[in-house]
């Protein structure tokens, strides 16, 4: 399933709004995004992942990319992910770098 | 001896180990792993452990492939048998590339409490295979490279 992807700039944030798979082939527009964002110097990035319905360690390493990136003390939400997709994040220890909410208004 | 699990076949399908054969790959898989395992997540495991599969076989049969030359032949297999007193789903991947055995019983875990800060790129996937599926083998049979992935049903 092919990948979408809506930015949305906030005040201090950016959002992310994925629609499709995050997989092997469709990894590489997700980390496209994220690249031309100002990562170093961004406190907040948001991954609406409520369209989502896979993502694969393709779309885990672009992840911890973006974690990499941005400053040490800065927060990376996923909003809105499935259960399996929660716990492929939990099982790889990726929870620890990452907030997961189940929609923005909790943040 | 094998300790492949193998089955009776229930379809198969056979492409060049390539990126433009991957929805190929991908719908074959998920229509076969809908039919035969009813459960959501484990369903979605097996997805996933599959995925990450192909993507290794396509990405390391193409590697040292020169220009021109034609990539390796992936052959998907989906098998029913009883496995450990359980009913299984297994899906069997054939590959004519180099030859590559993982060494699943031989791998080291992934540091899953590594700070993400310090993490490398790479080693996720074959850790997502073996953390996904009840059972995974890998065997060097007729010059092919061959894994199963199985799944209680």
């Amino acid at each position: 399933m092919a990948l979408s992807i809506d930015v949305v700039q906030g005040d201090v944030h950016v959002t992310l709004v994925l629609s499709g798979d995050v997989d092997t082939k469709t990894a590489p527009d997700l980390l496209s995004q994220l690249t031309a964002l100002e990562l170093h110097a961004l406190e907040q990035l948001r991954l609406n992942l409520a369209e989502v319905e896979f993502v694969s360690s393709a779309g885990l390493r672009a992840i911890v990319f973006a974690k990499q990136k941005m400053p040490h003390s800065s927060r990376l939400f996923l909003v809105s992910a499935s259960p399996q997709i929660v716990d492929t994040i939990t099982k790889t220890g990726l929870a620890q770098a990452v907030v997961i909410v189940d929609s923005e208004d909790e943040i | 001896m094998s300790n492949l699990i193998g089955g009776e076949e229930v379809a198969h399908i056979e492409a060049l180990a390539s990126m433009d054969n991957w929805e190929q790959f991908m719908e074959f898989a998920s229509d076969q792993i809908d039919q035969a395992i009813p459960d959501q997540s484990q369903s979605y495991k097996l997805k996933l452990a599959y995925e990450e599969l192909i993507s290794n076989i396509i990405r390391a049969t193409n590697k040292d492939l020169l220009a021109g030359t034609t990539p390796a032949s992936l052959e998907i297999l989906a098998l029913k048998n009883v496995w450990d007193g359980h009913n299984v789903f297994v899906l069997r991947t054939q590959d004519t590339g180099p030859h590559f055995d993982p060494h699943f019983a031989d791998r080291d875990s992934v540091d899953i409490d590594q700070p993400v800060h310090e993490r490398q790129i790479g080693g996720l996937g074959l850790f997502l295979i073996q953390q996904s599926v009840d059972y995974v083998a890998y065997d060097w049979i007729d010059e092919k490279n061959t894994y199963d992935l199985c799944m209680k049903i």
